[in-house]
């Protein structure tokens, strides 16, 4: 592999090593102390920057509830990667000898498709419910298993609820440009308590344990050492085999009046590679009628940076990494998010279905780190977030 | 796997939580909760794809609670 493409090849897939983690969070957000409502769900999300990267992921969700006592649900998910060496804003690079837009990357097809399969089957037990859930994700360098069972159960006339979740993950990295194969195993424990505090307060605890093993690396990354002004070693990135990862938050709704609330969030996270991070965020919530509402979220997050993680290197050292999302910095971002409901006089002869109902949001993110970005030498980071979706309740 | 010492703390909380069940909201004064607006994550799969770009973009994860959570109404 020549360095021009594996820095190209890094950039691409940027997106496919996180995936797990991805994984991980979507599974724990199938989660519900309720038995699915039937309904159809499709999606169209979207994410461009400034690093070039173009993301495309529709998915679609059914769920159908068996009976009084148990769902079932079924999701697809098709993550379309548009790779950064078709779309790359920048010229050749000195450094990382980064190709232009039109000369290609790494692999034999420009682009990344992940598709992933979820199922979940969710049964009433006494006043709590059970779900266990599975996931099965692919792509051509890659492939995810998750397993995970939640149980939901309600105290105190169901003012308390306490969730906890158990999942395994278990990973198999084979990056295109490498000649070795990789796992990573996951183990996450989740325990949450929902309470109502009064009318109009309801609050929720959370906290995480997550340990993974194996590795946890980007496999596309490199790391230049510049030896002399002709001569450099380039080496593949190292990391701890083991990461204990721990986060604890704390979100609460509020209703402000009969048409409007306010969510106010906290979370702190702390692991072994001594990242730590605080994110507060906030959002208010408006029902304009009956049928259309909006909600607008803030977030800011601050991180510190893995003990490993260096700009630059100058010699070989145990653990090395220039990925930026270990590195320090800062985010913020803000996102709108509409519903509309279909209604008989609508007007719209398609949306006079009062089952039906249409959602869109529309979203900025930026990042700031405190060193520039290995690869596209940026500190600052610019996204766009774009969704779309249909619901139809059944 | 050993636990750490906040779930300890966690299990303590809930425990005074549950003591304090005595000051029930009841099934029938949750109308304000059982609106969409008052719920966490009302909507999965918006949430899913917002996390989707955050944990590419950011080193930690999660703490981000379950969804709903609910107003216990059903």
């Amino acid at each position: 592999m020549t360095d021009h493409k594996a820095g190209v090849a890094a950039v691409v897939k940027y997106y496919a090593a996180l995936i797990p983690v991805f994984l991980l969070c979507v599974a724990i957000n199938l989660f519900s102390q309720d038995i699915p409502e039937s309904e159809l769900d499709a999606r169209i999300n979207s994410y461009f920057d400034n690093f070039g990267v173009t993301v495309i992921y529709p998915q679609v969700s059914f769920s159908k509830k068996l009976s009084d006592n148990n769902g079932l649900s079924l999701r697809y998910l098709s993550d379309i990667i548009s790779s950064a060496s078709m779309k790359s804003w920048f010229k050749v690079d000195g450094i990382t000898s980064a190709t232009t837009r039109n000369e290609g990357g790494a692999d034999d097809t420009p682009d990344e498709w992940r598709h992933e399969f979820g199922a979940s089957f969710s049964q009433k037990i006494s006043s709590g419910v059970l779900s266990l859930n599975g996931q099965y994700s692919t792509e051509h360098d890659y492939s995810s298993k998750t397993l995970s069972v939640t149980l939901s159960y309600p105290f105190a006339k169901k003012n308390t609820i306490i969730q906890t979740s158990v999942l395994f993950n278990f990973d198999k990295i084979f990056p295109q440009t490498r000649t070795w194969t990789k796992e990573k195993n996951t183990k996450n424990v989740n325990i949450g308590l929902t309470q109502i505090f009064s009318k109009n307060i309801i609050t929720q605890f959370d906290a995480s344990y997550i340990e993974v093993n194996g590795y946890m690396l980007d496999g596309y990354q490199v790391i230049r050492i510049i030896n002399s002004a002709s001569t450099y070693q380039t080496l593949e990135p190292v990391a701890p085999d083991k990461r204990i990862r721990r986060a604890i938050g704390v979100r609460t709704n509020i209703g402000i009046t009969k048409t409007s609330s306010l969510q106010l969030g906290y979370r702190y996270y702390w692991d072994t590679w001594d990242i730590q991070s605080h994110t507060i965020s906030a959002a208010i919530s408006k029902n304009f009628s009956q049928w259309f509402s909006a909600t607008l979220d803030l977030r800011h997050y601050l991180q510190t940076r893995a003990f490993f993680f260096k700009p630059q290197y100058f010699a070989v050292e145990q653990f090395m990494t220039v990925d930026s999302k270990l590195n320090s910095g800062f985010s913020d971002q803000v996102m709108l998010s509409l519903a509309l409901k279909g209604r008989k006089s609508a007007g719209f002869p398609f949306f006079t279905n009062e089952k039906l109902s249409l959602t869109g949001s529309a979203g900025f993110y930026r990042r700031q780190n405190d060193s520039p970005d290995w690869f596209s030498h940026y500190n600052t980071l610019y996204a766009y977030l774009l969704s779309i979706g249909i619901r139809y309740n059944f | 796997m050993k636990l750490p010492k906040y779930f300890v703390l966690l299990f303590i909380i809930c425990s005074a939580f549950m003591l304090n069940a005595c000051a029930v909201v009841q099934p029938w004064e949750r109308e304000r909760l059982s609106d969409p607006n008052m719920m966490f994550d009302e909507d999965p799969m918006n949430k899913g794809a917002e996390l989707h770009y955050l944990f590419i973009r950011e080193g930690t994860e999660g703490g981000d609670g379950s969804q709903s959570g609910g107003c216990g109404c059903g």
